[in-house]
């Protein structure tokens, strides 16, 4: 007997049965046909992984204790020394002193040498200073990253992560990816108050290097477009993708938009 | 029967995995990268070269150190730019010109800045002829080798400090596309130069060029600017000959005439004025023989009307007038202990806006008419404290201790023009001195240097 005759027999055996399951299917189907419907009819708004928190105030709060007390003092106006002053140099007329022919190829020779040991010397003051400002540059993002750190009067409690879908292994990794990004995310501060913005469509690479990024939003302002571009350069690599999402990082891409 | 029902499973089906995979080609991953971690730009400013002949110009080093050290404390205090020191210079600047090779003969060599890693690098020349400083600025962005801007600006050789402040507010307006607060003046009361009376004086933001315009020989305090920075009002303990009493009269100074008003002598306290946006009305308080509160009467004292009334007992002191002429913040103890209140300007929905500290008291508006900065009595001393004007973003500026381990007080807070830097007295280093710091609590200076007391500044919205 094939499956139309069992079927033919059950709904003859068991009709009342057989109706109820045809209605259930029935409803089934309906229900799966209605909430994909809805889903490109009334699209919801994108899912928000970000965390719920909560703040306690309890006391004015303190200055940040990391941050510098009180900038070097400047002496008032009238006290300041007068800076260096660069005049033209005055032409002097040149000696010309008679040396013996001899002698004048070595004090060539040694003049040269001076002058690219003083070049070699200068250099190396140069990638010292250099060395400095980097430094310096890194102080202040450590400065900056204690600014933001927890101090009284801005703590946070642990406060309550959403959960269920957000918990998902994509939202680890979205977090991941944020953060780096974040990390590598440095502007100067006079482009601040413009207030840009742009995004980026970045694909990595399964080790996550990337593989190509372009600006798909300009602000409009070639240096912060150019910024955005380089952090994107320094970040690389990104935190390895997970197995699941190598294919979308890597065809698809992830979209960074700077600041927002 | 069966064949229907077969149709809408495969149906379903489909229509399941079309819609899985139309989500999946919807579902990029999109990140908010957030504001990012801020930095100085590296700026090299070497010394402004002297662009005439020595016999042409007397002085020519005493102009030139007024200008570079006026350009280069403003960018500093600016805080957007980090100074690259002289020594990691590969190039002379003295030997080449002031424009970039090739174009230029002997110009300077963007290559030599980039090796350095200048983002910014400011020259500057200038003449001097009879009593005229002629000065021409370039800025260059060194990554993009372009020039930012150029600019030639002329000024008596006794207004070098106005040139040089006018070009640094020229390169933060093409930068940042917001101008600069270098021309802008503060009026702030002080018992300098004799330490015995208090009087009002004005001087650039810098401390530079004070002038003392009161002379009443007696407490002179809480100034406030006009909108249009021509007038200064203030109060003075001022003498009633026919009463032979003093008292908290209120007054005027116009800067241009150096005329004196007297605008509110009603009996008792009449302090702490401020204008609306309009610059025709004030809000002042008065006590009028029973308890302070705040009114609104025109600029030349007359048509006085209530804002705050009681509860009973209490006070309504300080009032501010927020830059956007729709709200009024002021101090009040009808809580038990002074705090901070915002209201309407009419007196109406009046929210206390802090709830932390013991004594909150002289609460100043930022230009943008968001956030608030007050002084809090923490122990047994004051800081600054900033906040949004609804009392949320709580946060402390400053905080410093004396030369004897104890803490430092810092009160009456004004904003900067700008509003990215807050003006306050201290006595860290003695006695009551004026200092600046960011609005993000860095960068603190000090700007007055003396042996004087200074209170209340007041930061004018108008450049001079």
């Amino acid at each position: 007997m094939n499956a139309a005759g069992r079927l033919q027999r059950f709904r003859d055996q068991e009709p009342v049965f057989y109706r109820m399951l045809l209605a259930s299917v029935g409803l089934h189907i309906a229900v799966l046909l209605a909430f994909t419907i809805r889903t490109y009819v009334f699209p919801t708004e994108a899912l928000n992984f970000e965390t719920a928190i909560k703040v306690d105030i309890v006391d004015l709060p303190d200055k940040h204790p990391q941050l510098p007390p009180v900038a070097e003092e400047k002496k008032p106006a009238d006290d300041k020394k007068p800076a260096p002053l660069e005049t033209k140099p005055e032409t002097k007329p040149k000696e010309t002193k008679k040396q013996p022919e001899s002698n004048k190829v070595d004090l060539n020779a040694k003049k040269k040498e001076k002058a690219e040991a003083l070049e070699k010397i200068k250099a190396m003051q140069a990638l010292d200073n250099i060395a400095d400002e980097v430094k310096r540059e890194e102080e202040e993002r450590e400065r900056q990253r204690l600014a933001s750190q927890k101090i009284k009067g801005n703590v946070l409690s642990k406060g309550t992560a959403l959960k269920g879908i957000v918990s998902t292994q994509m939202a680890g990794y979205v977090n991941l990816l944020e953060r780096h990004a974040k990390d590598n995310w440095t502007i100067p501060k006079w482009l601040e108050d413009l207030n840009l913005k742009a995004r980026a469509h970045v694909f990595l690479n399964e080790d996550g290097t990337v593989a190509r990024r372009t600006i798909v939003q300009s602000s409009g302002n070639d240096t912060y477009d150019d910024l955005v571009l380089s952090s994107i350069d320094k970040a690389s690599p990104f935190p390895p993708p997970p197995k699941h999402f190598i294919d979308l990082v890597k065809t698809k891409g992830i979209q960074l938009g700077f600041p927002e | 029967m069966t064949r229907l029902f077969s149709l809408l499973v495969c149906a379903s089906v489909l229509v399941f995995a079309a819609a899985s995979d139309t989500r999946a080609q919807d579902s990029d991953v999109y990140i908010k990268v957030g504001k990012g971690t801020l930095k100085k730009s590296l700026m090299a400013l070497p010394a402004f070269q002297f662009l005439g002949s020595a016999a042409q110009g007397k002085d020519f080093k005493t102009v030139g150190a007024e200008l570079y050290n006026t350009v280069s404390n403003d960018l500093d205090v600016s805080s957007y730019f980090q100074f690259i020191s002289k020594d990691a210079f590969l190039e002379d600047p003295a030997a080449v010109g002031l424009k970039p090779a090739p174009g230029e003969p002997n110009g300077f060599n963007f290559e030599n800045w980039k090796k350095i890693g200048t983002e910014f690098l400011v020259r500057g020349g200038f003449t001097i002829l009879r009593d005229e400083v002629t000065f021409e600025g370039y800025v260059y962005y060194v990554p993009q080798a372009k020039l930012v801007f150029a600019k030639k600006y002329q000024a008596p050789v006794s207004g070098a400090r106005k040139l040089a402040h006018t070009f640094c507010n020229d390169v933060l307006l093409n930068l940042t596309k917001k101008k600069g607060m270098f021309l802008s003046r503060v009026a702030v009361s002080s018992d300098r130069p004799t330490g015995k009376w208090k009087e009002i004086f004005v001087m650039d933001w810098d401390g530079a060029n004070a002038k003392q315009i009161t002379q009443h020989k007696g407490i002179s305090i809480a100034p406030s600017w006009s909108p249009d920075g021509s007038t200064v009002l203030y109060t003075s303990a001022a003498f009633h000959k026919k009463a032979m009493t003093r008292n908290w009269d209120l007054f005027s100074y116009e800067l241009k005439t150096g005329k004196r008003f007297l605008i509110s002598h009603r009996t008792g306290l009449n302090m702490g004025a401020s204008y609306f946006p309009d610059g025709k009305n004030i809000v002042v308080t008065v006590s009028q023989g029973g308890n302070p509160d705040i009114v609104k009467m025109t600029a030349d004292g007359e048509g006085l009307t209530k804002i705050t009334a009681g509860p009973a007992g209490a006070m309504n002191v300080e009032p501010v007038v927020s830059p956007d002429g729709k709200r009024i913040a002021f101090s009040s103890d009808r809580s038990g202990q002074p705090m901070i209140y915002v209201m309407n300007v009419d007196g109406s929905n009046i929210k206390r806006v802090t709830f932390a500290g013991r004594y909150n008291s002289t609460p100043t508006w930022s230009p943008d008419s968001q956030r608030i900065a007050f002084a809090g009595q923490d122990k047994d001393h004051y800081d600054i404290f900033l906040m949004d004007a609804d009392g949320m973003n709580l946060e402390r500026l400053t905080s410093a201790k004396k030369a004897n381990g104890r803490w430092a007080s810092n009160e009456d807070p004004t904003f900067s023009p700008d509003g990215r830097h807050v003006m306050f007295v201290s006595d860290r280093a003695g006695p009551m001195q004026v200092y600046i710091v960011n609005v993000d609590g860095t960068n603190e200076r000090r700007i007055t240097v003396d042996r004087f007391n200074y209170s209340r500044p007041k930061w004018s919205a108008a450049d001079f």
